[in-house]
This record gives structure tokens, C-alpha cells and sequence, in this order.
């Protein structure tokens, strides 16, 4: 049996998501053996992610500062929005260095039977974003799942009264890069089809 | 890990995350009702496994059962799905709020009334038969009295079918006053509601009482638009209290039924196309 302190830091651990026991106790001995100003430089980012980092009163971005640096950037194209569902996919579209616009974080996508609908996530903040700003392209970047067509959908469906002008439009899915076409499971190689393209 | 290996035909119900790249996915099979197993990597690209993981996809599928020490922890024992072939997938569920929200709730339904390894061949049939028709509903609005249909299929496989064309104490003729008993399986006519003080009870409008009524054919019977979709909706929380009532658990999915039914506005704030308000006629008979 671990001594209380020890056992109680594993317990934390645990609470983490993709942290099993075994993991956690291996994480919390390595801890445990770091200098002491190693682990006070760990318990501090914590603290002071957790008391500054805020939601991005505009995008809903995590940002120290409100609004977050896309938002005031001088160099974004404020014309082309990216709607992402989570704030990993924003950073996915950053890693790109390709896009050049701003965003807006949706919080999830719609998810009927775990209780998410529009009002659980910022659709409403959206729409009221684009009627005041009126931007000319909104790009979806959401996971072609059940989930994500049917989010699309629905925030379409608001879009549409307060913007009718507003250009639409989706990330083409279809095959991952280096896969191999008779690996690639019929889910997605139908969508593949669907959404072919000229040569 | 290294086991015994089975092969069953199931329908993905539910997907969880688990850790970077895998997820767990709740099944219900053919043959040994409701499974878990983990989809390693399906959350990866390019993974063999991932849309076929995706929820409401039928695959055949390849399990083996993992061996574990007298240690490992409950929540470590998973089956993994080693291999999978799509027989069947529902891409046009995604068409409408209304369709998905009406797919996740007889998913939840499955979920409340399967068991987990036994054979449950008529509960998978009956899910994929019923998911098969809301995907082909042309509109939302069709979507509704279907839903309520596979409602009432899952709750009569299960046992739990109410009383729908006669009193269920005296078998008699229903006329005037009609009331609804969750905990005694149906419909009450007003003379038994008042001699037999059955608890809990609902008024039913005569249009509800009609949508009730054709529940219990293969095919619904009238055009699906023929009543008002208040009707519908009230045939719906009858059932769903029949429901809770027999496993005590809520449907989390009809919490957004009411608002597939609502039309965006040129300020972007839904209103309902009816009022939601009939909470108030349960009373204490
Ligand atoms: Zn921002
Ligand atoms: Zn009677």
C-alpha cells in the first residue's frame, strides 16, 4: 500500500482522461523523484493556466487574454471564418499554416442522447457573430460523423435567415494521405465517392 | 493478449473515447445481445477500423476475448474487435436534427432493454427495421409518429406494450374522458379511474387516443401526417413514462425532441410550433 500522500497524488492521476492505474502510478513515482523546483514549476502552470486561461469572449478560443490573439490579429482575413467543433480542431487548422482567417469554436457537436443540442453549444453566439461582423465564407471544418453532418446542418439552418448571401462551405473528406485504397473501410470510401472531384 | 476469438453481426450503438487513438464501442448483436469491445486505433488516420466504428453501422465482426490475470481491474477486461465488414450503414440519418435525435433515442431504448450476452436476434432486427424507416422519413415532421412506433415495437418486444385500444381494466369501448396509466399499462376509462384510483394519470386528447390506437399494426396504418404533431408527441411521453416507469432511467435524447420541432426565426431563436406545456395533467387519481 502507497503512504497516504502518494496514494492521494495516484488518485488525481487517475481522474485524467486515457490514465489507468498502472500509468498513474508509474507518473506519480517519477514525480515523486523530480527536484522540488521541477514539481513547483509543474503546480504552478497549472494554477496559473487554470486562473487565467479563458474562453475568448468572441471565438471561443482559449486565450489569457480576451479577446485571444487570432481575434486581434491585423493579419487575419476577417472575411473567412473556420467553424470548428473543439479547440484541438483549431489547432489542427493552425498546424496547417495555411488557413489565414479567424475562427469559432462551437464546443462540441450535437449529440442528442448526451443531452447536446443548439443551446449547449455557442450556435447562438454564432449566428448573433455573423449578423454584426458579416463575414463572406464560413469553412466547416467538423469530422464527417453522424454527429458532425447533422451539426452542419442545424447551424446552416440558423445561418441562413440572418445571412441568405453567405457563402457555405465544407472540408472535402475522402481518403487519408498514404492510405491504401483496399484498406480503406466503405464508410469513408462512400464518402470519398460522394464528394469526387474533376480531374 | 491472446484468446478465444467469436464472430457476431451487431450494430454500433454507442462510441467512448479511450485514450489517444481508440475508443470503446457498445454493440448490440444478433447473437449475444448487447457487447463491448475496444476499437483500437479507430480514432486515427488511416485506422482499418474507423468509420466502421461510427455509430449505426452494422458490421460482421471478428472479437477476441482477452485473457487476464486474477489482478486486472473489471474496467480492464475489454474484448477487442479485430476485424470488421460493413453489411449496412444509415447515411441519411444525418439529413436532420430531427432523424438523428430520433435514431439516438431508440438507441438508448435498445440500450435500456438489451442484456448483455444473450441472444437477442428480434430486438436487433426490430432497431435496425424501425432506424431503417426513420431514415427513409422524406421530412422531420414524418420522423415523429415513426419514432413513437419504434418506441412502442421495442417496449412489446420487452414486455412492456401498453393497453392501447381498450380500457385495461374492463375491456371496455373508450368514449369521452380517456386517461393514460404508466404503471397499469394503458388506457382507463373514466368509470375505472374513478373506482380503481389508479395512481399517477394522464389525460388523453382524442387525437393522441387515435395515434395510440394504430400503434400496434406492423405499418402505421394512417398517411404519418394526418394528425397534428402534438398528437404524436403526447403518444410519445405515454410511452416514455411506460418506459421509466419499468427501468427507472430517463431518456436523455427526448430532452431535444420538442426542439426538432422548432423553426429557426430571422434572429436566430427558435420558438416551438406548439406549446410544450401538458406537464400539469398528471394528477393523483
Ligand atoms: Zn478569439
Ligand atoms: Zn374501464
Amino acid at each position: 500500500m502507497y503512504t497516504r500522500p502518494l496514494a492521494r497524488l495516484i488518485e488525481e492521476l487517475q481522474r485524467l482522461p486515457g490514465i489507468g492505474s498502472k500509468t498513474a502510478q508509474r507518473l506519480a513515482l517519477h514525480l515523486i523523484n523530480r527536484p522540488a523546483g521541477e514539481i513547483e514549476a509543474l503546480a504552478k502552470a497549472l494554477l496559473e493556466a487554470k486562473q487565467t486561461v479563458r474562453h475568448c469572449s468572441i471565438c471561443f478560443n482559449w486565450s489569457a487574454e480576451d479577446p485571444c490573439e487570432i481575434c486581434r490579429s491585423p493579419q487575419r482575413d476577417p472575411s473567412l471564418w473556420c467553424v470548428v467543433a473543439d479547440v484541438k480542431d483549431l489547432m489542427a487548422m493552425e498546424r496547417t499554416r495555411e488557413f489565414k482567417g479567424l475562427y469559432h469554436v462551437l464546443g462540441g457537436l450535437i449529440s442528442p442522447m448526451n443531452g447536446i443540442g443548439v443551446d449547449q453549444l455557442h450556435i447562438r453566439e454564432l449566428v448573433a457573430r455573423v449578423a454584426r461582423e458579416k463575414p463572406q465564407e464560413l469553412i466547416f471544418a467538423i469530422s464527417p460523423s453522424v454527429e458532425g453532418e447533422v451539426t452542419m446542418h442545424v447551424v446552416k439552418d440558423y445561418l441562413k435567415p440572418v445571412a441568405p448571401t453567405l457563402r457555405m462551405t465544407r472540408l472535402a473528406f475522402g481518403l487519408p494521405m498514404g492510405s491504401e485504397l483496399e484498406y480503406a473501410d466503405e464508410v469513408t470510401l462512400a464518402r470519398a465517392l460522394e464528394a469526387r472531384q474533376e480531374l | 493478449m491472446s484468446g478465444r476469438t467469436y464472430r457476431v453481426t451487431g450494430i454500433n450503438l454507442k462510441g467512448i473515447p479511450l485514450g489517444e487513438a481508440d475508443r470503446i464501442v457498445t454493440i448490440l448483436t444478433r447473437e449475444r445481445g448487447l457487447i463491448r469491445a475496444v476499437a483500437k486505433g479507430s480514432r486515427k488516420q488511416p485506422s482499418k477500423l474507423g468509420g466502421r466504428m461510427e455509430p449505426f453501422v452494422v458490421n460482421d465482426l471478428l472479437i477476441v476475448q482477452g485473457r487476464w490475470s486474477a489482478q486486472t481491474e473489471t474496467s480492464q477486461r475489454l474484448q477487442r474487435i479485430v476485424q470488421a465488414e460493413t453489411l449496412q450503414t444509415f447515411p441519411r440519418l444525418s439529413r436532420s436534427l430531427a432523424h438523428l435525435t430520433a435514431a439516438q433515442y431508440l438507441a438508448e431504448v435498445a440500450l435500456l432493454l438489451a442484456l448483455p450476452d444473450q441472444a437477442q436476434e428480434e430486438l436487433f432486427v426490430v432497431l435496425v427495421e424501425h432506424l431503417e424507416r426513420i431514415e427513409r422519413a422524406a421530412s422531420e415532421r414524418a420522423v415523429l409518429p415513426l419514432l413513437t412506433h419504434g418506441l412502442y415495437h421495442l417496449l412489446a418486444l420487452a414486455g412492456f406494450a401498453p393497453q392501447v385500444n381498450a380500457c385495461y381494466f374492463c375491456q371496455g369501448e373508450l368514449v369521452d374522458s380517456v386517461f393514460f396509466s404508466p404503471q397499469w399499462g394503458g388506457l382507463v376509462c373514466d368509470p375505472c379511474r374513478v373506482a380503481q384510483r389508479p395512481g399517477p394519470i394522464a389525460w388523453v386528447s382524442a387525437s393522441a387516443l387515435c395515434a395510440l390506437g394504430s400503434l400496434p399494426n406492423s405499418t402505421l396504418p394512417l398517411p404519418e401526417d394526418s394528425l397534428p404533431l402534438a398528437a404524436w408527441l403526447e403518444a410519445e411521453r405515454l410511452l416514455r413514462r411506460v418506459l421509466e416507469h419499468h427501468t427507472d432511467r430517463e431518456i436523455r435524447s427526448a430532452e431535444l425532441l420538442a426542439s426538432c420541432y422548432a423553426v429557426p426565426t430571422a434572429n436566430g431563436q427558435g420558438s416551438p410550433a406548439f406549446p410544450e406545456g401538458h406537464s400539469k395533467e398528471w394528477a393523483s387519481a
